[in-house]
């Protein structure tokens, strides 16, 4: 939704929520989904109302640009857990003589000529607070919720490439998060962004050891609401914008506006904005055609050309043709996509790969399996349990028809 | 005089607040929702953040202030609300000084709870972005319980002075605080807020403020008269021709709120010389903002704003570049560019984009820029609009006489020609023809009676044509006899004239003077082919109610011939005339017109087709393969209707399988309109009782009712089945009826079975059938029909038909137990036992 929810207006996730509380029980975590879809939501939703026995900070990522500024951000949000006092001081003042550093305002800044760095700096923070929670025998588990973490790792290691350092601090970043997750067994950490960590890692660390940092850490995957609480939220969005609904018919415009969505709360509220100006009782007729305007509209305010657009970056590279000639991947991802959309059933590898050669004369099937399943990571398909992909939102897939012009 | 701060154009927060209320308009919903999400935002832990966009003048500020007049008066957020309110002047240039602006606007507002001392506060943080956060936290703590509401008016400025890094803080601050809410205004949807990259895509829940409608102007202009107890003003706005000056200038002013705030004042101006003075010194203060503006374009996209306020309406980039001289594709893109900012608006139709400028303001002041003393345009046009011809004349005047400003104004008004006028009536029009399709008869008028105050004779045609859609027969033909009695009339619109006429005596029910009118125009030469044939069908209707079956079919015959080059109309006259032969018992004919139309798409194939042809082989074939069952098409009900025509002409020769086929191939397509597919539904179970197994009947039944068509004329019709069933050996009687009843019973539709009981006693009327078979006939139905409401009068009807039937010599009697209308209907049914009714 867009603006903010307090967590006691959130509809549905309750099930989601208990099952990441209970993954969490275990290990730290990564969630992954496009944009809106709600995961921010979430993670303030347990920040708001943490299980007993866990300490919760959200924490949003996007500013941050440095890796300086990451340990200066995290130790200032920490600062309150720091205020416990022994011995006439309390942890934080402690945690300062050694690592020097100054607070003004209560921002933490790491000292200017300091010999211990960002990332001791970090672990002496942690240190100091597990130490304390080991001397009270607290078996108190404490969780970061890290929002925009892949982008705040681009953004820094596009820093570091410009200044022309031969430091990786993204990559140390993730290293030293992973380290701290090891040597703490209290401490969980939720990785999460809308920008694919896939796409990052490959970027900073190279193909072959993308997923290196991340192999202990489950991915979960955020989906829309499910259809029950699709309708819930429908409703309530209907009422709270006093949109009436034509005829007794209230029932099936409801489910209407929560299926034409695909039960994304961002969707919805913008049609349901719209179904308010009409100043009129509406019906699923209305509702169809303010989605189908949305995906149709010329300043295109749902920002679906990002789909399309970003495949340019999201799929570098090339694969040859029949001549040797070479084919931009992100050409043959927009051609599995052309398929796929106009597919009337899911289609295997083999089909896909068959339908591709009758468009483009490509001899390298082995990508295509690799292919896919980027495409599956990046929320644009899903594959069923006989590995037979088909688009992953029908909202988007009705766009992408519309866009590429496969309806005529 | 006018108190010129009554009712401020620039700053409606100058204005009385209640005042403002009530020169609302249009927005109304707007206000209210903003409002209530900001309540929302106070007083629970959602927080909303709202972007008005639109363009200057489209009254963003106007609803600003009223949503905040509004909250303020709200007592559940007396305690829980502050409000930082950070207006149009304030020049924002960074994070760390919208955090200050915020401070110092609360310190200011609420002394006692907020501090001062913000600067000295964060004194020492080097970075700009950690003294902000840490201001803006330090507010944070100072609300303590409350929550606040931030107005940002012109966040585009704001965001570009933020810069992506202190758009991100911002964005984080308000992320993990959640204590402000905010509302904001920006011109045009920016970046930083609409691409899916960006920090803040879908934050905000973003409120497009589009023009406001003439309507909406009408109603402002007439509410701001009245505050300003101008009442004549008032009554003439209320005239036809006050709203067809306020639609005029409705297209002068493209829908802007301010510029009708500004023209309220001008309107009520006395003299022309006064009026000029403040229209030019109007310009003269907003030229700087606009300079500003057009000096943020590139040279080749002001040289295209600068054409388009040169033009007098819109333009194609075709013409765009002829006036240019940029190359089409630059010129595309540029103007894609400026669209983007609100420079200019397009519209498409059929190929073209036409392009004209967004604010009629800006046209004003690039004319200020350069006219050098010679009259503005756009005054001008105001002043053409506004004011009778006779005002506008520039008085005889002895040699030598130097003109002054006003009359120079007047004679560049006369020079003006009459094109802008020409587009307004061309949108009346437009706004009537809508009118009378949705069938709102009253508000059409109204409009009429607007386009009579300007153009008497068009007013004249949408008499006529509103008459005749709202069945005002006698007013139409008084229309259109006016029409074809003017000198004016040109022989293309007599022969239109002609034709409603015709429609009119048709309503009117005179079909003789109708038939003439529609006669005089087939054998007018001067009459177009698209008169000619809507005459024709109008005359051939006419000949089929009067039962003149005959001439209607040759009426026909001749309008497929006269549509050999407009396939959709000789379907048409297809479908008609099929549907007369299928009528007049000739079901070759018939199903060749309806094999025919089953080819549409291949017009030659329609227009070689013989018409005696009678295709029932070939063509039923044909449309078997060609109405294919899985891919959408346009002609889709189309060809079922075809198919239906088809399916009838076989079973009325007792082809039962290939009906059936037919049915099929119909209920096998996608998207058919519902009263097809319920049509054919239903009907399929008379073909198949005749071939199939009662078990298949009751599944094809069960699966019709099941199609969720009950808002249909034909769900649950059981057409000729009980025909079917009569048919059947008397044996299998019982099976048949004691299988089916119950599902109609339990789909509801136990009313039209009854009805098709009652329909089958003209079945059983002669020698046919034995004594003992007519009262098995009737113990069956009577058995099962036990308890059903529905079913009782049509029992009662077949008891006492029977009851006629197993007399020896058949009379009425048993027919008076049955109420007189009842007894009326059942009498035709029997006339072969009974003779005709006495």
């Amino acid at each position: 939704m867009a603006g903010q929810l307090s967590s006691d207006h959130v509809v549905g996730r309750a099930r989601v929520i208990d099952r990441i509380w209970r993954a969490l029980q275990k290990k730290s975590l990564r969630f992954t989904a496009e944009r809106r879809i709600g995961k921010t939501t979430i993670m303030k939703k347990m920040a708001a109302e943490p299980r007993p026995g866990w300490r919760v900070m959200f924490i949003d990522l996007e500013a941050i640009s440095s890796a300086e500024k990451f340990a200066e951000d995290l130790v200032t949000r920490m600062r309150p857990w720091m205020s416990v006092e022994h011995a006439g001081k309390t942890l934080f003042q402690r945690f300062l003589e050694t690592v020097g550093g100054s607070e003004i305002a209560g921002v933490f800044k790491l000292p200017e000529f300091g010999k211990l760095g960002w990332k001791a700096t970090l672990e002496k923070a942690f240190e100091g607070i597990f130490a304390h929670l080991h001397a009270g025998r607290s078996s108190e588990m404490l969780l970061f919720l890290f929002d925009e973490l892949p982008y705040m790792l681009q953004k820094i290691s596009f820093y570091d490439e410009r200044r022309g350092s031969q430091e990786n601090s993204a990559l140390e970043i993730l290293d030293t998060l992973r380290e701290l997750q090891g040597r703490f067994p209290q401490l969980r950490m939720v990785f999460a962004g809308s920008v694919g960590l896939h796409h990052v890692l490959h970027n900073i660390r190279g193909a072959d050891f993308a997923a290196e940092s991340l192999n202990d850490m489950p991915l979960v995957e955020i989906a829309p609401l499910d259809s029950d609480d699709a309708i819930q939220l429908a409703s309530q969005l209907l009422d709270f914008d006093n949109v009436r609904t034509a005829g007794v018919d209230r029932e099936s415009v409801v489910r209407c506006l929560a299926e034409s969505t695909d039960g994304v709360p961002f969707y919805m509220e913008r049609v349901v904005s719209q179904l308010a100006d009409l100043e009129r009782p509406v019906t699923t007729e209305d509702i169809r055609r303010s989605v189908r305007r949305h995906l149709t509209d010329d300043h295109d305010h749902w920002e679906m050309e990002h789909f399309r657009s970003r495949l340019r970056i999201y799929y570098p590279g090339e694969m040859s043709d029949a001549g040797r000639q070479p084919v931009a991947m992100r050409v043959v991802a927009s051609a599995v996509l052309d398929i796929l959309a106009t597919a009337t059933e899911p289609h295997t590898v083999e089909r896909v790969w068959q339908e591709l050669r009758a468009r483009l004369p490509l001899t390298e099937r082995q990508e295509i399996p690799g292919l896919l399943g980027l495409l599956v990571k990046d929320h644009y398909l899903i594959s069923d349990e006989d590995k037979r992909y088909s688009f992953r939102f029908p909202l988007i897939r009705t766009w992408w028809i519309l866009a590429q012009g496969l309806n005529s | 005089m006018i108190d010129r701060v009554l009712i401020s154009a620039f700053t409606p927060g100058n204005t009385d607040p209640e005042r403002l209320e009530r020169i609302s308009v249009q927005r109304a919903s707007l206000v209210r929702r903003i409002t209530e999400r900001l309540v929302r935002s106070m007083t629970t832990g959602d927080k909303h953040h709202i972007l008005l966009v639109g363009p200057r003048g489209s009254g963003k500020t106007h609803v600003v202030t009223l949503v905040m007049n509004r909250l303020q008066q709200r007592p559940e957020v007396a305690d829980c609300m502050r409000v930082a309110w950070l207006g149009e002047e304030q020049q924002i240039t960074g994070l760390l000084d919208l955090a200050l602006e915020i401070a110092d606007r609360l310190a200011e507002q609420y002394p006692t709870e907020f501090q001062t001392e913000y600067r000295s506060y964060v004194k020492g943080l080097a970075d700009d972005d950690d003294a902000a956060i840490a201001i803006l936290n330090r507010i944070c703590e100072e609300l303590q319980h409350r929550n606040l509401v931030l107005v940002m008016e012109n966040l585009d400025r704001t965001f570009a002075a933020m810069k992506d890094s202190g758009q991100k803080y911002w964005r984080a601050f308000l992320q993990e605080q959640v204590r402000f809410a905010t509302l904001s205004t920006a011109q045009q949807l920016i970046h930083g807020v609409a691409s899916r990259d960006e920090a803040f895509f879908g934050f905000f829940e973003i409120e497009h403020l589009g023009p406001l409608s003439v309507d909406a102007a009408f109603e402002l202009l007439r509410r701001i008269s009245i505050e300003q107890g101008r009442m004549d003003l008032v009554a003439f706005l209320d005239s036809p021709a006050g709203r067809y000056r306020v639609r005029a200038l409705h297209h002068l002013a493209g829908g802007n709120q301010r510029m009708y705030v500004l023209l309220s004042e001008y309107l009520t101006r006395d003299s022309l010389d006064d009026l000029i003075c403040s229209f030019e010194r109007l310009g003269e203060i907003l030229t700087p903002f606009f300079q500003e503006r057009m000096q943020k374009l590139s040279a080749q996209q002001a040289r295209l704003v600068q054409c388009l306020s040169n033009a007098d309406a819109a333009l194609s980039v075709k013409e765009i570049c002829e006036h240019t001289l940029i190359a089409e594709g630059s010129c595309s893109k540029q103007l894609g560019i400026l669209k983007q900012f609100r420079y200019v608006l397009s519209s498409k139709r059929g190929k073209e984009t036409f392009y004209e400028l967004a604010e009629p303001l800006l046209r004003l002041c690039l004319e200020c820029c350069s006219h050098h003393g010679q009259p503005l345009r756009l005054i001008a046009r105001f002043l053409k609009v506004w004011f009778a011809p006779i005002n506008l004349q520039v008085t005889m005047q002895p040699a030598g006489y130097h003109l002054t400003k006003a009359d120079r104004y007047r004679i560049a008004s006369q020079q003006l020609n009459d094109e802008f006028h020409v587009e307004i009536r061309r949108r009346l029009a437009e706004e009537i023809a809508r009118q009378i399709d949705g069938r709102q008869p009253s508000q059409a008028i109204e409009l009429i009676e607007e386009l009579r105050s300007a153009s008497p004779p068009d007013a004249l045609w949408y008499e006529a044509l509103v008459s005749i859609a709202d069945h005002q027969w006698d007013t139409a033909v008084r229309c259109t006899d006016e029409l074809l009695s003017a000198s004016e009339t040109s022989d293309r619109y007599r022969t239109v004239a002609t034709f409603l006429r015709g429609d009119a005596f048709c309503g009117k029910g005179l079909p003789d003077l109708a038939r003439q009118d529609y006669t005089s125009l087939i054998e007018n030469s001067l009459a177009t082919t698209e008169i000619r044939t809507q005459a024709l069908f109008a005359r051939a209707n006419l000949d089929l109610e009067a039962g003149d079956h005959a001439r209607a079919l040759e009426d026909c015959t001749r309008l497929i011939q006269l549509t050999v080059d407009a396939p959709d109309l000789q379907t048409r006259a297809r479908l008609l005339r099929g549907l007369i032969s299928l009528k007049m018992g000739q079901t070759e004919q018939s199903a060749a017109d309806f094999s025919a139309i089953l080819q549409v798409g291949d017009p030659e194939t329609v227009a070689e087709a013989p018409v005696s042809d009678p295709g029932l082989d070939t063509g039923y074939t044909a449309s078997a393969n060609s109405a294919d069952p899985v891919l959408p098409d346009k002609n889709a009900p189309l060809k079922a209707f075809a198919l239906l025509g088809i399916a009838s002409a076989l079973l009325s020769v007792g082809d039962h399988r290939r009906a059936l086929e037919a049915y099929r191939t119909i209920l096998r397509q996608r998207n058919l309109p519902p009263d097809i597919e319920s049509m054919a539904a239903f009907a399929i179970a008379e073909p198949l009782l005749a071939v199939a197994d009662i078990g298949l009947v009751i599944q094809d039944l069960r699966s019709a009712f099941e199609r969720r068509l009950k808002e249909t004329e034909h769900y649950g019709a059981p057409g000729g089945l009980v025909k079917q069933i009569l048919k059947k050996g008397h044996g299998e009687w019982s099976q048949y009826i004691t299988a089916i009843t119950p599902l109609f019973i339990e789909f509801g539709a136990a009313s039209k079975l009854g009805r098709a009981l009652v329909e089958s006693i003209e079945l059983l009327d002669g020698d046919i059938y034995s004594h003992a078979q007519l009262k098995l006939w009737r113990d069956v139905w009577q058995a099962v029909a036990a308890g059903c409401p529905e079913l009782v009068m049509p029992i009662r009807c077949l008891n006492a038909a029977t009851d006629v039937l197993l007399m020896k010599s058949p009379s009425d009697r048993p027919l008076f137990r049955l109420p007189l209308e009842v007894r009326t209907l059942i009498y035709p049914l029997l006339r072969k036992s009974l003779g005709k009714p006495a």
